[in-house]
């Protein structure tokens, strides 16, 4: 049913990881919930238009690093605690907007807020959940879209 | 290709910078001198201080944005001939023809990539504009 959805989200977290760090981003083999990422960075954003809804991104503090030290040319003990929340918040405003690109339908207008850090508890919509679980340079990360309308626009 | 002795890059994010940077330098600008600015109006200070061949803006920028930015370059008689590319993650047809329109000559669609830009220069080049 969410096939189109998956795909969507699939190829817009990949492509960015493509581009931005020259990584692999792949979603997770494993069918079960892979374990609590450890020592988290998340950010989040709001998705404006045409549906409400949020986008958020959880990554390994020590794959938002090796990420951090690709786009920076920077050793580990040079990148900052500020490098890492800009890289996540950019990842996320990245592959949000080619999520919407490629999911709505062609030429529909769509709008995103700013990232804002931190894990989502979104207060907007509890009915349609969605993470999708990624592996890049094997550390796995997640990503969970919330927006009632997004599983509805799923079974069309 | 378009000769690019300077370049000035506007986006709040320093990562963005960073990836715009080394796609610049990745289709062989290493050479250009690249100016940073984290939004509008810093942009504007650096594109007027200097003669620059290329300015690269975002669009959603703290204290002046992409739109605002692009409105004084081109109302600027010494600045109006400047090629500004927007680099955005926002989807919005009637914006992008709107920016066209008030004068950027091309618009991607993030992530941005070397063969993107590459693209966007050429299509500069040739005096089109175009989404990307």
């Amino acid at each position: 049913m969410y096939e189109r959805l998956d795909q969507s989200m699939v190829e817009a977290v990949a492509d960015t990881f493509e581009n931005l760090a020259f990584m692999e981003a792949v979603p997770a083999a494993s069918a079960e919930k892979p374990a609590a990422i450890s020592s988290p960075v998340a950010a989040s954003i709001l998705i404006l238009e045409p549906v409400v809804g949020d986008i958020s991104l959880t990554l390994p503090r020590q794959l938002a690093m090796q990420v951090a030290e690709t786009i920076y040319n920077l050793a580990h003990d040079e990148i900052t605690a500020e490098m890492i929340r800009d890289i996540v918040a950019e990842f996320l405003n990245t592959f949000g907007g080619k999520f919407l690109n490629e999911f709505l339908e062609p030429g529909q207008m769509y709008s995103l807020g700013t990232p804002e850090q931190g894990e989502v508890a979104s207060a907007l919509c509890e009915e349609f959940v969605r993470t999708w679980y990624f592996v890049a340079e094997g550390m796995e990360f997640t990503v969970t879209l919330t927006g009632e309308e997004f599983g509805d626009a799923s079974g069309r | 290709m378009l000769e690019l002795k300077r370049i000035v890059i506007a986006d709040d994010s320093f990562t963005a910078r960073m990836v715009i940077r080394r796609c610049l330098e990745m289709i062989g600008l290493e050479d250009a001198e690249i100016v940073e600015a984290a939004n509008g109006k810093e942009a504007l200070t650096k594109v007027k201080q200097s003669p620059t061949d290329l300015l690269l803006t975002d669009l959603n920028m703290p204290v002046m944005d992409g739109d605002t930015l692009i409105k004084w370059v081109k109302a600027s008689p010494k600045l109006f001939a400047l090629p500004v590319i927007v680099i955005t993650s926002a989807g919005n047809p009637a914006r992008e023809k709107s920016l066209l329109e008030s004068g950027a000559a091309v618009v991607i669609q993030k992530p941005l990539s070397p063969a993107k830009l590459t693209e966007s220069l050429k299509i500069i080049e040739q005096g089109g504009t175009k989404d990307v």
